[in-house]
């Protein structure tokens, strides 16, 4: 292909682009943009976040207080039963002297 | 007319005929912008009308220190980009399909048929749309901007956030790429 020709259909493709026609907002157009915007809500990002983030601080608090609670219910279940079993132990392990000497 | 701060506290409000004035004002700019970025009809009546369901869904987060046409021209461009980068999608996933011989299956995940009419726009606009893809987002923007009827440099610098020497720059080097590109093009 000559470069004459060349460039004449380069510059014919950018003048379909630089002359294309100016569209007018149809009636059509209007009317469709009115359905889809009677379905449409408005976007409410701020109080959906913070309510959002409300409901999960709580639960967040809510599950560290049961968590604390468990953790001290087990453990005033724990410290006479673990009481006991060092009182087990040291009473195998220590052996007197009359032990012995029989 | 409205004044704009009243206009503006109504369609913030959800009123319909504050509503109505903004597609009476802004409508025919947005289509048009909407159409030079997607170069189809269709498409663009489908992002304009996406445009204006965002700004009367995110009105509320508008500053009024800033300007309200910039702001709902930003969004055009965001949406517009936001398509051309689904279409790629879309070409990527067709091309795919065909590849394993399942044109049936990639047409309908690539989102239909396309009726004849549409095809034929877009065939008239292929070589341009594909210089056009070459481009930056940056070039693509200032270039595509500068030849819509009504977009001044200043305002084009408002709309990317940037100067009008460095929009008449970008406008430039992306007319000179989109020239060089479409020579590439028609050779082959």
């Amino acid at each position: 292909m000559k470069k004459q020709e060349l460039e004449n259909r380069v510059s014919q493709a950018l003048h379909e682009f630089y002359s294309m026609e100016n569209l007018q907002p149809s009636d059509e157009w209007k009317d469709s943009l009115m359905q889809k915007l009677s379905v449409a809500k408005p976007n409410s990002i701020v109080t959906y976040s913070t309510s959002k983030l409300a409901i999960i601080i709580l639960f967040i608090i809510m599950a560290n207080v049961g968590f604390v609670f468990r953790t001290i219910m087990k453990d005033s279940q724990q410290i006479p039963r673990r009481a006991n079993e060092l009182q087990v132990i040291s009473k195998e392990l220590l052996i007197n002297s009359s032990t012995i000497n029989n | 007319m409205m004044e704009d701060a009243t206009w503006l506290r109504l369609l913030a409000s959800g009123d319909r005929s504050a509503f109505n004035e903004l597609v009476k004002r802004y409508g025919q700019r947005v289509i048009n912008t909407c159409y030079h970025f997607l170069l189809d009809k269709k498409d663009a009546e489908d992002v304009s009308q996406e445009v204006f369901i965002e700004v009367f869904q995110s009105i509320k987060f508008f500053r009024a220190d800033a300007k309200f046409s910039t702001w709902i021209y930003r969004i055009s461009v965001t949406k517009c980009l936001d398509e051309i980068k689904k279409r790629k999608r879309k070409k990527r996933i067709t091309s795919l399909g065909k590849m394993f011989h399942l044109d049936e299956v990639a047409n309908w995940i690539a989102g239909g048929t396309m009726p004849d009419k549409q095809l034929h726009e877009q065939e008239k606009m292929k070589d341009v749309m594909k210089a056009l893809n070459t481009l930056p987002d940056s070039q693509r923007i200032a270039f595509t901007l500068s030849k819509i009827d009504g977009y001044t440099n200043l305002e084009i610098a408002e709309v990317m956030n940037t100067t009008t020497i460095a929009i008449e720059s970008l406008v430039y080097r992306a007319k000179k790429k989109v020239g060089k590109v479409l020579e590439r093009i028609i050779k082959e």
